[in-house]
């Protein structure tokens, strides 16, 4: 392979589906950090591929594609995993999952709206489950409460979260 | 003076004791007009249905669906009985009409909370802060009760009860609760001069009218049909349907002889009136967190043995069972294992109720709980599916929808389906 | 998808995101999910959540993104400029987790990187060839606006705060009253929603609704005739505080509390009596809410001599579930009951550990039964006691799945000591109301509120839990703060509440409007919303209007039998061991027949001497004034001309009817009047509190 310059268009496009990429793999494969694994596979990919991308056409469309051949092919090496998602889920799922990270910018920054809007101490614990490296666990060791009652507030400010997104996304799209 | 009695006041000389009152305008012309409709017949063979309500949640794996062998089994064993499957020993009488009842062993309902699990069983509906959904019996008095022009007595009568509402549907279909021996409160004439009392209605007519042209919302509405029900009440000879204490001897005995017994007989007396639906809340609890074993056999048991019994064998003998449907249940059932006061909690995912009559199979198991009773290994039901097999028993439409205050369309029964296995 | 199917998806997902989740789980979420669109769009939009709360924080350490200021979000949006910044933190985002690395290094081989990677990110040394590689080293993005000091202790402490510049919240005015806090906080939510408050009530309207909310019962014809032809401009106010400085309004809220604390019906022996005098006490002497809650929750000794004891003597069966259960919902708002048994179908974190750590705060207590013998009498009386055994004794319970756990004593996450000499409900009680914000105002301003104007903040007074929508948050929160504040002052907020504008307007629903608790929404308080009397209030009004002294209804102990005897017919208790009752006074035949023909309204409307009726019969009035007199007396207002037209038309037929028959006209007059006092209270109106 003859290294040659990258595109500053495609460069862009690049960075700006890192996001709405990693999110559809993510929703094919519940897993964070195999999600990410998934990802920098399929960074490699795109990369590599660069020329076969069509300026003018849809850049997320394409990485997609080469999304979803790693995603098949990381799920194959885990068939035998129990915790996978089955293979009727994951199709069920997968075009809900490509349509919806057309949309990631506006959820994004209904996210970070609603972030704003939470209490300090639920903010606090939301963004100290979701530092580099932490998990429910080790937030409910650090605080010394038992994991089961932080995984259930953790839920519950999640599901604050999702509200206030659909609340907020609903309020844009609104014409008036 | 009891219009109730023979021995009282006759309809004939109600009538001239009004004519009296030589005005008969709006109020007092209620009167008039219901009594005339009086006369026609109450029709036979009329769909009915009474459910016996267990409060508290009732150890249904110690009536219905035995696990013998199971840890959780407890103490009873199961007998053979007239249809295809087996229940308690301790319900020796019912076992001898199995062949027309039925036990629904896949109840999967979630809501273990006395309050959240009756209206869901009630209602067919889960809590809901923007809604009341009504309760059951209110559904049938809309639908089948309202048709009934002869029925001058609520249309939905709930013995010993209280606690359920109408919802959207409005006070004229709430449950007309009575006590155990049918004595009702408040409504006897004795004491009344109908004169006086056509005198009164003209008034309140006159002051309602007012109000109801002040713009308070629909309570004078509410207020106006409840009047009315009221004063149908207090001069109906159907009244008597409530007088259980009329009965032989020897027909209260064959219920048993006790206060639930009386209450199914009630039950029946009213079903023949032309009343389409009838609570009977058992007297006595089934919260049964302690002592679950002798309580439900020196106690419960036999009492809802013998009064469930009764009514079977005498719904067939008046050849009324093929048009009353009987549902036996309470909010839910009871933990299968057993607690450490050897009690059972409360449970909701895997239990059973007793359904039978107005044409529904009898006999039948339908589906199927695991070896300890912990888990449903058929298909699962929920009360909608319950409602709308009674539904399809007093053949009331399935696509009947009814729309909540607030325009929201609520379908029959939250949309249940006919229990197949009961039904055909 | 129902709430239940909701709720179930978004707790197996809680499993999933937190890596909890079985292979049941995992199989219970995809049957949820595969075939029911709404299941899926609400399983895309959690995983798409949670994977943007794992990429911005795992991608921009030390930045909380949540704190940015309002002013800097829509600029990133609209100016081309600051879109670079953007796409620059993303790029940065996406380039940190460990799992971008290998697409940086790709990038920063073939492409000309771009600039925002250079100042920052020391580059990364790779060799081309081999999979090794060298971690780079990030150091956190400065983005403006956004850079903040994070979780992380290596962001730079200069970056200025946002959160700091952030303007104050609008609501600190501590000097203002409290009245008007909630007429602007309620205007202002009118103006939000455009809707048009209503006009006011009619001083005839207010002063019934007054009396009933307050004082528990009708004005007496005296007493409205006074408030109607006062010309003073503060006569509002004037009322209001004579009232609440009464023995009734104190009667009144001592009543209220007793039904809720123990019920009208209590299976258990306890004396409900004492206890409704205590709170009368506690109420008329204004002290604080919290020195009530304290008392109601740490009462030692017997029922009689300490009347706050019989809260807890009522309730410790069933292994205190019903204590806990009525605690929770009563004092804190808060409908956990379900809990026992499992986790709450909405809000997750009441779970059964949740309820049993509550309920471990009981589990000290016993009930003490002895029975004493008169030495004179030999009368035998039972005495029942409240008394704590020091112990470590924990709450036991079982889970769905058959383990035995224990609890230990706490409340919401903060634990009580298990040192066996620890008096735990004391720990209990310091535990609710130790804080400026606390459940226990929450839910008393919420549930007074509720009494004065039918409905509360939240759709039921009960269950005020983080699933229960709150129709005013901002006016909530400032009035349970002020309440804290206050030292829970009960008059303070009572007196706001009535002399408030919405508590003054009318109660007629307009032809259309949006403010419609009735059917379901969130109130708006723009109008007064049309209150069924309660029981109680039914009672001492039927007593009223006939003429009898309101000073009777709370002294006269034949009084007070009576209203037992007659609340009686309307009470049943539940079959469940969870001491809950139900009720049939609720617009029902039984209600209508009562009034109809009941004990109670025959004997107000016997002519017996010094009632009402007794007076018309022999006073030499017109009959319109004495038709005006009864509807004064039972609606507190003067009859319309058309009623009183009406009205005189009915009674003259009806004493020409009885004239007819040889019926002296005087006394077919006076029965007539009595239909007509008849009337008026079986009506609508009369049963309303509006």
């Amino acid at each position: 392979m003859t290294p040659k310059p990258l595109s500053t268009e495609f460069v862009q496009e690049f960075t700006r589906v890192q996001r709405p990429l990693y999110l559809y793999i993510l929703a094919q494969i519940g897993s964070v950090t195999d999600a990410e694994e998934i990802l920098q596979e399929a960074n490699v990919d795109i990369v590599a591929k660069c020329d076969q991308f069509e300026p003018g056409t849809n850049f997320l469309a394409w990485a997609r594609q080469i999304a979803t051949f790693e995603i098949l092919q990381w799920r194959q090496g885990k068939a035998r995993d129990r915790l996978r998602f089955s293979d009727e889920f994951v199709s069920a799922i997968a075009h809900e999952a490509a349509e919806h990270s057309e949309t990631s910018e506006s959820e994004r920054n209904a996210l970070e709206h609603c972030l704003k809007k939470l209490r300090p101490s639920d903010r606090k614990l939301i963004q100290s489950r979701y530092q580099p490296g932490s998990s429910g666990k080790d937030l409910a060791e650090q605080l010394g409460r038992p994991a089961n009652s932080v995984y259930q507030s953790l839920g519950r400010i999640r599901r604050m979260l999702l509200e206030c997104i659909q609340r907020q996304l609903a309020l844009r799209s609104d014409p008036t | 003076m009891s219009l109730s009695t023979p021995a009282g006041m006759s309809r004939r000389h109600f009538l001239s004791h009004m004519a009296t009152g030589s005005a008969m305008t709006l109020g007092a012309t209620q009167f008039l007009s219901h009594l005339q409709a009086n006369a026609a017949e109450v029709k036979r063979n009329q769909k009915a249905c009474i459910l016996v309500w267990l409060g508290g949640g009732a150890p249904t794996i110690d009536m219905w669906d035995l696990k013998p062998g199971s840890k959780n089994g407890g103490e009873f064993k199961p007998i053979s009985t007239a249809g295809d499957l087996q229940i308690s020993e301790h319900l020796p009488n019912i076992a001898k009409e199995m062949d027309s009842l039925s036990v629904v062993r896949a109840m999967s309902t979630r809501e273990a909370d006395h309050n959240r699990g009756s209206y869901f069983m009630h209602t067919a509906y889960v809590p809901n802060p923007t809604v009341v959904h009504p309760t059951f019996g209110s559904v049938v008095s809309y639908e089948l009760g309202a048709k009934r022009k002869e029925l001058e007595i609520p249309s939905f009568v709930s013995i010993g009860g209280g606690g359920m509402s109408p919802g959207f549907l409005g006070m004229s279909h709430a449950p007309f609760v009575v006590d155990a021996r049918g004595n009702i409160q408040n409504a006897n004439m004795d004491s009344v001069d109908p004169a006086r009392l056509g005198n009164r209605l003209e008034m309140l007519a006159t002051i309602e009218n007012g109000f109801i042209g002040s713009n308070r919302g629909d309570i004078g509405q509410a207020h106006k049909d409840v009047y009315g029900k009221a004063v149908n009440l207090m001069t109906s000879q159907q009244m008597a349907a409530f007088k259980v204490d009329q009965e032989d001897a020897a027909v209260k005995q064959s219920y048993g002889g006790h206060q639930f017994g009386n209450m199914m007989l009630m039950a029946r007396r009213l079903v023949e009136t032309g009343v389409p639906f009838v609570e009977v809340r058992f007297p006595g609890g089934w919260d049964l967190h302690n002592d679950v074993f002798n309580t439900l056999k020196n106690q419960r048991l036999p009492m809802l043995d013998t009064g469930i019994a009764g009514l079977v064998r005498d719904l067939k003998a008046r050849g009324m069972l093929d048009d009353t449907a009987i549902i036996c249940m309470g909010e839910f059932g009871r933990t299968p294992r057993i607690n450490a006061n050897v009690g059972r909690d409360h449970w909701a995912a895997s239990w059973s109720v007793m359904v039978g009559g107005a044409g529904l199979n009898g006999g039948v198991a339908v589906g199927e709980t695991n070896q300890d009773g912990d888990r449903i290994v058929s298909e699962s039901y929920l009360p909608g599916d319950l409602w709308a097999t009674v539904s399809h028993a007093l053949r009331i439409p399935l696509d009947t929808v009814h729309t909540s205050k607030r325009g929201r369309p609520m379908k029959l029964a939250n949309g249940g389906q006919p229990i197949k296995d009961l039904i055909g | 998808m129902t709430t239940d199917q909701r709720n179930h998806l978004l707790s197996l997902l809680d499993a999933v995101f937190e890596e909890t989740a079985t292979a049941d789980q995992i199989a219970q979420l995809e049957q949820l999910v595969i075939g029911n669109p709404e299941a899926r769009s609400l399983y895309v939009r959690a995983s798409s959540l949670h994977g943007m709360l794992y990429w911005d924080a795992a991608g921009a350490p030390g930045e909380q993104f949540a704190e940015e200021s309002e002013t800097a979000a829509p600029a990133v949006q609209k100016s081309v400029g600051t879109n670079q910044s953007v796409g620059r933190r993303r790029l940065t985002a996406g380039l940190a987790i460990a799992g971008s690395i290998l697409a940086l290094l790709l990038l920063a081989l073939f492409m000309q990187p771009p600039p925002a990677l250079q100042p920052n990110n020391s580059a990364a040394v790779v060799d081309n060839n081999s999979e090794s590689v060298v971690e780079p080293v990030i150091d956190p993005v400065e983005i403006p606006g956004l850079s903040m000091p994070g979780i992380r202790t290596h962001v730079p402490q200069e970056t200025p705060v946002v959160a700091d510049v952030l303007p104050a919240p609008d609501i600190q005015l501590p000097q203002a009253l409290l009245v008007d806090v909630i007429d602007k906080q309620l205007a202002q939510e009118w103006k939000a929603n455009e809707i048009a408050a209503n006009p006011r009530a009619t001083d005839a309207e207010w002063v019934r609704r007054v009396y009933l909310d307050l004082a528990g019962r009708i004005p007496t014809v005296a007493e409205a005739e006074a408030f109607l032809s006062d010309k003073n401009t503060e006569k509002d106010t004037l009322l209001v505080k004579r009232l609440l400085s009464g023995n009734e309004a104190a009667a009144n809220l001592a009543n209220i509390w007793t039904n809720l604390l123990v019920g009208r019906m209590t299976r258990t022996p306890i004396n409900r009596p004492a206890l409704e005098t205590y709170l009368t006490n506690q109420f008329a002497a204004n002290r604080p809410w919290s020195e009530t809650v304290t008392d109601l929750i740490t009462a030692e000794g017997n029922g009689d001599d300490n009347g706050a004891a019989n809260f807890l003597l009522a309730h410790l069966n069933n292994e205190a579930v019903p204590a806990t259960a009525i605690t929770a919902r009563v004092l804190l708002g808060q409908q956990v009951q379900c809990s026992q048994c499992h986790r709450h179908p909405v809000v997750s974190e009441w779970d059964q550990d949740h309820f049993w750590t509550f309920n471990a705060c009981f589990q000290q207590t016993r009930i003490v039964e002895t029975t004493m013998i008169d030495q004179e009498t030999g009368e035998r009386t039972r005495i029942r006691e409240l008394a704590d055994e020091p112990g470590t004794k924990g709450s036991f319970y079982e889970t769905l799945e058959g383990v035995v756990k224990v609890a230990y004593p706490g409340y919401d996450g903060q634990e009580i000591s298990l040192e066996p000499e620890t008096n735990r409900r004391a720990a209990l009680a310091e535990l609710l109301l130790g804080d400026e914000e606390s459940d226990v105002a929450r839910a008393f301003v919420n549930r007074i509120w509720a009494q004065f104007f039918g409905y509360g903040f939240t759709s039921s007074v009960d269950d005020m839990g983080p699933h229960s929508p709150v129709s005013h948050p901002k006016l909530l929160d400032e009035l349970s703060k002020r309440f804290v504040s206050s030292d829970y002052n009960v008059q303070e907020l009572v007196e706001a509440i009535c002399l408030s504008e919405a508590y003054r307007l009318s109660s007629k629903v307009p032809e259309t409007t949006d403010d419609a608790p009735e059917h379901g929404s969130l109130p708006l308080f723009s109008r007064v919303y049309v209150k069924p009397m309660s029981p109680e209030q039914m009672f001492q009004s039927l007593v009223v209007s006939s003429g009898a002294s309101p000073s009777q209804i709370h002294s006269s102990m034949e009084m007070k039998s009576l209203r037992e005897e007659w609340l009686g017919q309307f009470f049943r208790p539940d079959e469940t061991e969870e001491n809950s009752e139900s009720c049939t006074f609720d617009g029902s035949l039984r209600q209508a027949l009562s009034l109809m023909n009941g004990d109670l309204v025959q004997s107000v409307t016997s002519a017996e001497s010094g009632t009402l009726l007794d007076d018309l019969a022999s006073s030499n009035e017109s009959d319109v004034t004495k038709i005006r007199k009864i509807c004064m007396a039972t609606l507190s207002r003067y009859p319309s001309d058309r009623e009183l037209a009406s009205l005189r038309q009915v009674l003259r037929s009806y004493v020409r009817q009885r004239t007819e028959r040889n019926v002296p006209a005087r006394l077919a007059v006076n029965e007539g009047l009595r239909d007509l006092y008849w009337a008026y209270l079986n009506s609508s109106e009369f049963g309303l509190v509006q």
